[in-house]
């Protein structure tokens, strides 16, 4: 539906269509494109996060990018607490 | 066509831009299919509804994150809806579809006020501004927004439910605008204006290092 009409905007080519082709560019991808950015940028938290604590990084990062926002709260309510003297986690 | 028929192309334009708007899962009323589904519409409400507790119920001074085991159990029945439809393990229905959104809602909006402070965009957005803890510490267990508070959310999620499920099928013109004009807002407000705060602050903090 909104690709057909995105289609008759361009079509009729008048200005208003065009500013509203403009936001539906605009919303159909530049938005997308920030929350993708910001979904990666907190699931690379949750890696780092997750392997100060020696937890599995790589896990919770899959389980994050899998299910987003739920992950994160599921990764908050189970990982563990940091210790003062926790060791560092072993080199890969 | 007159100007109200002009808003609501606009505002079926906006809620395209966000959701798949089939006619079987939007709800009617007013007699006008509403500008988004069932689902996101309970989402939307729900979220107005967790910003109205917010002024109080918030623990000023706590600096730990919303009850996240209560904020999960609000959130789950949404997920679990959504991918068991997407399995085919059922079809839902327009009730469940509002009740899930409405409860997913009123726990994502404490959570995302909360995020705020953790952001960039810490103290720089209006009105949300004042709302925010004074300090976001994830390991800290004293909630800035208890299960109490996120248990009224619930209720007046439930409350939420029977009110806008009893306007389903009314001709009366001004419930479809009493709810339409508050989710086209929050459309505008979370999926256009706070996307771009974030970049921008995004964009101004990495000059700034460098």
């Amino acid at each position: 539906m909104l690709l057909e009409y995105i289609i008759s905007l361009l079509i009729a080519q008048d200005e208003w269509g065009l500013g509203l082709l403009g936001l539906s560019v605009f919303m159909c991808l530049i938005i997308p494109i920030v929350w993708f950015i910001v979904w990666i940028l907190v699931a690379i938290w949750v890696y780092r996060d997750a392997e100060s604590r020696g937890m599995s990084g790589v896990m919770w990062l899959l389980i994050v990018i899998l299910l987003g926002l739920l992950g994160i709260i599921i990764y908050l309510v189970v990982r563990k607490d940091k210790s003062p003297n926790q060791p560092p986690p072993p080199p890969s | 066509m007159s100007l109200a028929d002009e808003i609501i192309n606009i505002f079926n334009f906006i809620g395209s831009l966000v959701c798949h708007q089939k006619q079987e899962r939007t709800l009617l009323i007013g007699g006008h299919f509403l500008p988004v589904c069932a689902r996101d519409t309970g989402g939307l409400i729900g979220l107005l509804l967790g910003y109205a507790l917010l002024p109080f119920f918030r623990r000023k001074r706590a600096k730990g994150p919303p009850n996240l085991y209560v904020s999960l159990a609000m959130m789950l029945p949404l997920l679990l809806d959504s991918f068991g439809q997407l399995f085919g393990l059922w079809e839902s229905t327009n009730d469940v579809r509002l009740i899930t959104g409405l409860l997913f809602g009123s726990a994502l909006s404490p959570l995302l006020v909360y995020a705020l402070t953790l952001s960039p965009l810490k103290g720089k957005v209006p009105l949300l501004k004042n709302l925010e803890p004074e300090a976001a510490v994830l390991d800290d267990r004293d909630s800035w927004f208890g299960a109490k508070a996120l248990t009224i959310g619930t209720v007046l999620s439930v409350v939420s439910f029977a009110v806008v499920r009893s306007l389903v099928g009314s001709e009366f013109a001004l419930f479809y605008w009493v709810l339409s004009v508050p989710i086209i807002i929050e459309i505008v407000l979370h999926f256009m204006v706070l996307p771009l705060l974030l970049l921008a602050a995004a964009i101004a903090r990495f000059i700034k290092r460098r």
